[in-house]
């Protein structure tokens, strides 16, 4: 997790995307779609945008490629308004992946994978290379899968596909439109860990529109809670489930978000106990890097109220109380003296 | 078409003089079909007429695939012009053939033009609708996909468009060209050549064994056509027949 593996396919930098004074109104309507809307979005970082349906979040990712034309305000990449780039352009260089996929069922992977190399006048053979490489790095097979048609695979394959394609010109942004939303929930998981293995080893400028928090908390670096069109939160997933900024936000994140808190929190964020004494170790043990929340439910799996953390060499380096970790899913208690109360021994020495 | 009539004269029987051939038995006594007149008279008789009449369709759908075409993309893009166009073609389909090429002879008189003007007005109806139909039936996500990929409208027509209609568009030049094919034989009535003609004389001298090949003719033509026309669809279209095994 740690160590960013520089990959051959890092060619171009993430780019910086601000949004203006975004406002999208359609005609006919009284309400805006969007309204107001600013906020900037790092480069490298993915930024969820999130919110019930009819909040706007779609419209204001279309706005990015202009497929959803800007009523007023401007949105820029780099300092460069979309507004002012030339369509095309400003389209083949931005990577867009949505639910329905929307891949071309009469031309091969190999072929849909290329796509927007061809328009950008690549030669024949460094678009096949560029489709292996990108197969290769979705999970799927080159040697095999290349000339196969779309319909030939499966939903969370063709999303695969869907994500090697739009990163086949290696563009410095990458818009999600719900990407894994029609995908069943074992490969949509799957999905979920490979794109942000992918994201890490290829670093782009990342919006990810969602309507599930579960999949924003675990995809987000940072999560813009819309409403109505507003934008009402932009924060990290930590700082969201912590303290969100008013009944809607702390409604929309769920009333368990103590425990969804668990998931985007490390056992490196706690400062660890000394390990059990060697007679304790039969029972499983968790890597540093593991979230709070599967720490926890290996304690409560196997009915312990301390577990030991290792290294990757599986030697033990500390270990965990469960009181660590409860007191977090009630962050209006003060953290303080977490490690440092001394809770009863654990009471079951099976 | 009125093939039905000339039955009746070749069913009262009864020796007929036949303007082709020597004088077999078999030809004197006019049976339902005499195999040596057949082969004897091939190349004189029916070749020319078949490549006739492979001419005449080839133009006609020719043509009228190019009219439609334009008229289907059109239609496409500005959805206003689909009703009149729609009701133009369907008026012509719904003439009788002999009636409209009678119609036809008042104004560009008995020649070819005339009978290619007739077959290409009724292939309009099919195309254009089949054409129609397969454009409209290109999925919104993949349009939507190559919009946002940054292709033009116009690549987005040709690469992805038009390619994923080609099913429905192949689908009407086939009813188109077999259609064509039996209307075809009717274009003899003014002239234009073709296996019409054989069938016309036999209607006219009672003829069996010329009846029976003509009309046997265009009825295999048809089919070879549409045989023909699936491979090809097969060929072009790689993709469809390909699906996840499941």
């Amino acid at each position: 997790m740690s160590e960013r593996k520089l990959d051959p396919t890092e060619r171009s930098e993430p780019a910086a995307i601000a949004f203006q004074h975004v406002v999208k109104r359609y005609p006919g309507r009284d309400q805006a779609a969007v309204q107001d809307l600013s906020f900037e979005v790092t480069p490298g970082e993915i930024c969820v945008l999130i919110g019930p349906s009819g909040c706007g979040k779609t419209t204001a990712l279309k706005m990015v490629n202009r497929l959803i034309s800007i009523t007023e305000g401007d949105i820029t990449i780099d300092g460069r308004s979309v507004r002012e780039l030339e369509l095309t352009q400003l389209r083949r260089g931005i990577g867009y992946v949505f639910q329905q996929i929307g891949l071309f069922p009469h031309l091969t992977v190999e072929s849909n994978i290329g796509a927007v190399p061809r328009l950008l006048g690549w030669s024949k053979s460094r678009i096949r290379d560029r489709a292996s490489e990108l197969l290769d790095l979705v999970g799927l097979d080159p040697e095999s899968d290349l000339r196969r048609y779309p319909g030939e695979f499966s939903g969370g394959q063709q999303q695969r596909i869907g994500v090697a394609r739009a990163m086949a010109a290696d563009p410095p942004i990458m818009l999600m439109d719900e990407p894994f939303g029609a995908i069943d929930p074992i490969a949509r998981e799957r999905l979920q860990n490979d794109f942000l293995r992918l994201h890490h080893e290829v670093r782009k400028t990342v919006i990810f529109v969602t309507h599930d928090i579960d999949e924003a908390i675990k995809m987000g670096d940072r999560i813009a809670i819309m409403r109505d069109g507003h934008l009402v939160q932009l924060a990290t997933a930590d700082d969201l489930l912590a303290n969100p900024a008013d009944e809607f936000v702390a409604s929309f994140v769920g009333e368990d978000r103590g425990l969804k808190r668990l998931r985007v929190r490390s056992l490196s964020d706690l400062e660890l106990d000394p390990p059990l004494p060697a007679s304790d170790r039969d029972h499983p043990t968790v890597k540093r890097d593991t979230s709070l929340h599967f720490a926890l439910s290996k304690m409560l799996a196997d009915g312990t109220r301390q577990i030991d953390v290792v290294d990757d060499r599986g030697t033990p380096i500390g270990s965990v109380r469960l009181e660590a970790i409860t007191q977090l899913i009630a962050p209006a208690r003060p953290e303080a003296g977490a490690s440092v109360s001394r809770p009863e021994p654990p009471a079951d020495q099976s | 078409m009125s093939l039905a009539l000339p039955v009746l004269p070749l069913a009262a029987g009864g020796p007929v003089i036949p303007h082709f051939g020597g004088a077999s038995n078999c030809v004197v006594q006019n049976h339902q079909f005499c195999g040596s007149w057949f082969t004897q008279n091939f190349n004189t008789v029916f070749g020319p007429r078949i490549v006739q009449h492979i001419e005449l369709t080839a133009i006609a759908v020719g043509v009228g695939m190019a009219i439609a075409f334009t008229a289907a993309i059109f239609a496409y893009r500005q959805s206003w012009f689909e009703t009149p166009f729609s009701l133009f073609s369907a008026f012509l389909y719904g003439i009788p053939a002999i009636a409209l090429f009678e119609l036809l002879v008042q104004i560009t008189g008995i020649n070819r033009l005339t009978a290619e003007i007739g077959l290409v007005s009724y292939t309009l109806l099919i195309l254009f609708r089949n054409m129609l139909t397969g454009l409209r039936g290109v999925p919104a996500a993949t349009i939507e996909a190559a919009r946002a990929m940054g292709f033009t409208s116009r690549q987005t027509l040709v690469r992805v468009e038009l390619p994923l209609a080609l099913p429905a568009i192949m689908a009407g030049i086939r009813i188109a060209t077999v259609t064509t094919i039996s209307l075809a034989t009717v274009a003899a009535y003014i002239g234009a050549g073709g296996l019409g003609e054989p069938i016309f004389d036999a209607i006219q001298s009672g003829f069996k064994t010329e009846f029976i090949a003509s009309g046997g003719l265009a009825i295999a033509l048809a089919i070879l056509a549409d045989v023909l026309l699936v491979m090809l669809q097969r060929a072009i279209t790689p993709w469809s027949r390909r699906r996840l095994q499941t």
